[in-house]
């Protein structure tokens, strides 16, 4: 196994310097994602940023508007069963209960599991230089895509990994990114990226840049809900998953975020499926034709067509649960 | 302990079969041999529940596998895999590797040719895991690289590209071959009669089905390795093994030396589902390798396989491809069956599934089993639990339920009506009342939605396995009145330690806990590889001779301390006794201190199996499922899984084996599939994130049913039970989604994008 430094930072600024100090160093959380990389030597930092000792980066806060704030560093098993997640945040708390299985949860991070890479095998096999690696070739093309995606693919087709994150862009979230050339704010529907702008990253945290703070707007008239479809019942990544959340006010929809996951390299707002909702009460024409919506335009490969007849279903169903 | 003569008749008579339907058969014994137990024996240990001797061990973490062994100035060894499916080496430069501090030791090997990848090219040792790893890493290999072919339906294609060259192909030559396809054979305990063409001319109804099976890995929690230390010309091996004795020969072979200077050790072991036969593996020689780098090294030697080349050079169940026929007759009388089937066990032969068939419903006048063996670019496969049973039996009992629905008969009217013994007949009404059979639907897909139940159910088929010859066992009492029984053979995890001690306790009156166990040591008497579901019925008898022997020598150092005759005394709870007579009773221990020695030694032989046994095994298997109908998912219930063991020695362990076996069935049928890319042959899921094993989430409620049966094939009556249950339960369940959903899922696994294409094709059908 490759040998690395751990240095463990005690600010956001010495964690930083600790980077720059070092090229090819590495921030880690709970360590899952990273380990899993540095065991097929897809990576081989020669120092390990240990951002647990990091003080104020596990911590859920209610803030001032009536939002939340959850560290980055707050593991998926206090998300899922943290009350308020629970009661405002539906569908957070159940992609976070949902993902992995209790003893990685007991340990994994919220902000690693947003961050997180591809499940591909083909980017996880050191032999293939995929896209993803800076290679020319995606392997899902013409080799096993079974679990790849429908959408938004190309030059990369491997689906975006965090469910977490799908519920985050349902939810209105905002990621905190903490630089070299200061904090900014980046909501999360625009914190993730297109292999077609940039193949070999899943969004803009830039190289040194931090994510300090996962915010959540008030709940305030919203209803949120969260559900996948897996092989498994536990320990394995969904086929499809998907994230709703609804404004509703005298039973018409105001504002609705629709978000596929499993689908796309990156959480997919469905505008169509949102088009189809606004404006309307949660009939079962409504649902219907905002479960055909969800799946319009999508261009399967040549063994993930099923997909799609289980994402009309996975959205009828979960909007049925919210009416 | 039955009152029995305790000097043995060469022929007795013995009650056997059901105890609802008991037979009194004539017994001819091996000369030394006893009675067997039988239904009027009155068991005082054996049949009962007693808790694992090893549990407390095992769950605290004391206990030690082999992979735990650590000796003084041991090295780590690793293996360097081929990472191409198929070519000639053109050169291994181990010269960087050497080069590199702290390692001590190198092997490359010699054969040049790659058929798969993982395929092994070298090896390294080194002063820490970490450096062998690194070491690895710089070996170099230079391919020729040649077309290759991973594919079983691929490989069968005129112009794929070969496995071997014609004059390399392994097997017999007598059998045809064509391409990378050798066959047809018939299976290995034979099968074909009468005439099936014309059979199925009179066949008034007639189904036929493909059915496929994906490649299963067995994926033992303790990966294959060994510890080895040479002390002189003599060898020590720390094996996770289910043949002690299969390495000790596997390594004096190879290494050139006589099996008196091996000693191979296996304390517990952490499973092996048939992949841990083989003196190292069926696609690996490591464990010849570790011996090699030892002696090199002049140090012991740990050489353990990491997750992924156990799934890819240890074994794994061929994948199938099989159709079967059926014609029968209105009233469901079954007149001719046909088993056309194809699987790769990769570079290996030994894909045939034609044993269920061949096996069952013997009334069928005419039969015809073709088997054949595709070669393909990835790993030989192993025997695993029950080899090609469980895939035979999804294709055979799935085209019995298409028949049952196509006469518009009850399928399990179709199997009473077809396969009748008493032994059946008494599983049929055992399953069918724990699993509530009259709650299934009555029309396939008519329950409501969109989560539909269903109940569907198959039968399967073993055979009583026993080694004979050249097993033995021994006991020993002490003069402290301690006993200690001795077996080479190693616990593959039914509870084999806790089986012999019961075996024992129960000639001599105590308890299993009073009986300390030695085993899975070359030193002690020879014992079988755990395969085919024989070794608690192999060594068993040999135990309980070897008591029984012991037991004699006690009572007659008792009898003058009683003034009684051996003839008159017994033991029980400890203590030798006259018959009639509880009170005027020695203790064990008291009888023990009268020895002239130190200790009584008591071998014996495993004498052969009696005439009178039965050599089949029967097992039938209930299953209960919830299928999403929009999403394609299964959801297993409840499983009722009724077998025939002869006797259980014990019942604990026993239930708990049909337990295992029913979820290692039920991961087959719903998730477990070894998937290699086909443009570079790689495995795809080499670990066990995305190779999927069924979790706790996915448990079901499991029923596990001993049909008792008094065997009468050896003297404890004991068959066997390791295999037998995994038999049914892949056709069971996809039965069961059958009769929930009305959609036949004809391929293994039953992942929901199948589901899904089945329910498409029902719809199209209706």
């Amino acid at each position: 196994m490759h040998r690395f430094e751990l240095a463990r930072a005690s600010s956001l600024a010495e964690a930083r310097a600790l980077l720059a100090e070092r090229p090819g160093a590495v921030f880690k959380a709970g360590g899952i994602d990273l380990i899993d990389h540095m065991k097929e030597h897809l990576l081989e930092p020669p120092r390990v940023v240990d951002l647990k000792s990091v003080p104020g980066l596990a911590d859920v806060a209610a803030r001032g508007d009536g939002g939340l704030t959850i560290g980055p560093l707050v593991t998926l098993a206090r998300v899922a069963s943290h009350q308020v997640v629970a009661k405002a945040y539906g569908a957070l708390a159940a992609a976070c209960h949902d993902a992995a299985s209790p003893q990685i949860r007991n340990v994994a991070t919220i902000g690693g599991n947003v961050l997180q890479r591809p499940r591909c095998p083909y980017y996880r096999l050191e032999s293939y230089k995929c896209v993803k690696k800076g290679g020319d070739v995606c392997f899902a093309v013409g080799g096993e895509n079974r679990y790849h995606v429908i959408f938004g693919g190309g030059p990369v087709y491997a689906p975006h990994p965090s469910n977490a994150a799908v519920a985050l862009v349902a939810l209105g979230a905002a990621f905190v990114l903490d630089g070299p050339k200061g904090a900014r704010t980046v909501p999360a529907g625009e914190f993730f990226t297109l292999p077609s702008r940039s193949p070999q990253r899943e969004n803009v945290l830039e190289n040194g840049e931090i994510l300090t703070e996962i915010r959540l707007p008030p709940a305030g008239g919203w209803r949120s809900a969260y559900a996948a479809i897996k092989e498994r019942a536990a320990f394995d990544w969904p086929l499809v998953s998907l994230a709703v959340s609804v404004k509703l006010e005298a039973g018409v929809v105001n504002d609705a975020r629709v978000v596929l996951g499993a689908v796309a390299p990156i959480p997919w707002r469905s505008t169509r499926a949102e088009q189809a909702l606004r404006g309307k009460g949660l009939g079962s024409e409504t649902i219907e034709s905002a479960a055909r919506a969800a799946t319009v335009g999508a261009t399967p490969l040549s063994d993930n067509g099923y997909k799609v007849p289980l994402l009309q279903t996975l959205v009828r169903r979960t909007l049925t649960s919210l009416a | 302990m039955a009152e029995q003569s305790e000097t043995p008749k060469p022929s007795v008579k013995a009650k056997g079969g059901l105890p609802s339907a008991p037979e009194t058969m004539e017994v001819q014994l091996a000369p030394g041999d006893l009675p067997p137990w039988d239904l009027d024996s009155r068991l005082q240990v054996v049949k009962g529940r007693t808790p694992r001797l090893d549990g407390p061990a095992k769950v605290t973490g004391r206990a030690r596998y082999a992979f735990d062994v650590k000796v003084q100035g041991m090295l780590w060894a690793k293996m360097v895999r081929a990472t191409v499916p198929a070519g000639e080496v053109v050169r291994i430069d181990t010269s960087k590797a050497e080069a590199l501090a702290g390692v001590k030791a190198v092997w490359t090997a010699d054969v040049r040719t790659v058929r798969f990848t993982g395929q092994d090219l070298a090896a390294v040792a080194a002063s820490s895991p970490e450096i062998a790893e690194d070491a690895a890493k710089l070996v170099e290999v230079v391919y020729e690289e040649r077309s290759f072919v991973t594919d079983l339906e691929r490989a069968m294609e005129v112009g794929a590209p070969l496995v071997y060259r014609p004059e390399e192909m392994p097997g017999p030559a007598t059998v045809p071959r064509s391409g990378n396809v050798v066959g047809p054979q018939a299976p290995r305990r034979g099968g074909g009669r009468g005439d099936v063409e014309k059979g199925f001319t009179e066949a008034e109804v007639v189904v036929e089905g493909t059915y496929r099976v994906a490649v299963h890995t067995h994926s033992p929690l303790e990966t294959h390795g060994v510890v080895a230390k040479w002390d002189g010309d003599d060898l020590t091996v720390w094996a996770s093994t289910q043949g002690t004795f299969t390495v000790r020969e596997g390594l004096a072979e190879a290494l050139g030396i006589d099996r008196t200077r091996i000693t191979v050790l296996t304390e517990h072991m952490g499973g092996g589902f048939g992949s841990k036969l083989a003196p190292s593996a069926v696609g690996s020689a490591f464990a010849v390798v570790a011996c090699k780098l030892a002696k090199k090294a002049g140090a012991p030697v740990h050489l353990f396989l990491d997750r992924r080349e156990e799934h890819l050079c240890t074994g794994n169940a061929p994948s199938a491809l099989m159709t079967v026929r059926l014609g029968a007759r209105r009233d469901g009388t079954l007149v001719a069956m046909h088993h056309r089937s194809f699987g790769s066990a990769g570079i290996a032969g030994g894909a045939g599934t034609g044993g269920p068939i061949a096996a069952m419903y013997t009334g069928c006048p005419s039969l015809k089993v073709e088997e054949h063996d595709v070669f393909t670019n990835a790993g030989p496969a192993a025997p695993l639990r029950a080899p090609g049973h469980p895939q035979g039996a999804f294709a055979l009992e799935s085209a019995m339920d298409e028949l049952a629905e196509k006469l518009g008969m009850d399928p399990l009217e179709l199997r009473r009506k077809n396969e009748s013994h008493p032994v059946r007949r008494v599983q049929y009404d055992a399953g069918a009342k724990a699993m509530g059979w009259e709650r299934r639907n009555k029309k396939a897909g008519d329950a409501p939605g969109p989560r539909k139940r269903g109940i569907g159910m198959a039968n399967g088929n073993w055979y009583v396995i026993a080694r004979d010859r050249g097993v033995g066992a021994e006991v020993r009492i002490h003069r402290d009145g301690s006993i200690e029984v001795f077996s080479g053979a190693q616990d593959i995890g039914t509870g084999f330690r806790t089986a012999m001690a019961m075996v024992a306790a129960e000639e001599l009156g105590v308890s299993p806990a009073d009986v300390v166990m030695r085993i899975g040591d070359t030193r002690y008497p020879e014992g079988p590889g755990s395969g085919g579901s024989n070794t608690t019925n192999s060594v068993a008898p040999a135990v309980r001779l070897a008591a029984h022997d012991a037991r004699l020598k006690l009572l007659g150092l008792a009898a003058p301390l009683l003034k009684a005759e051996v003839g008159d005394l017994d033991a029980a709870s400890g203590r030798i006794f006259v018959r009639g007579r509880p009170g005027t009773a020695v203790t064990l221990r008291q009888a023990a201190a009268r020895m002239p020695g130190e200790e009584i030694r008591c071998p014996a032989e495993r004498k052969a199996q009696y005439a009178t046994y039965r050599g089949d095994l029967a097992g039938t298997q209930f299953a209960e499922v919830e299928v999403d109908v929009e999403t394609g998912e299964v959801r297993i219930v409840k499983i009722v899984s009724v077998n025939d063991c002869g006797f259980a020695v014990n019942a604990l362990t026993a239930e708990s084996q049909v337990i295992g076996a029913m979820i290692q069935g039920a991961s087959w049928a719903l998730f477990e599939n070894r998937i290699l890319d086909g443009n570079f042959g790689t495995m795809l899921n080499p670990n066990l994130e995305s190779y999927k094993i069924l979790a706790s989430k996915d448990m079901f409620e499991a029923v596990p049913i001993l049909t008792e049966v008094a065997n009468l094939g050896n003297n404890t009556s004991v068959a066997g039970l390791g295999e037998p249950p995994i038999v049914p339960t892949l056709a069971a369940i996809a039965n069961a989604v059958y009769n929930a959903s009305g959609a036949r899922v004809r391929s293994l696994p039953m992942t929901p994008d199948r589901v899904l294409a089945a329910l498409a094709d029902a719809r199209r059908r209706a």
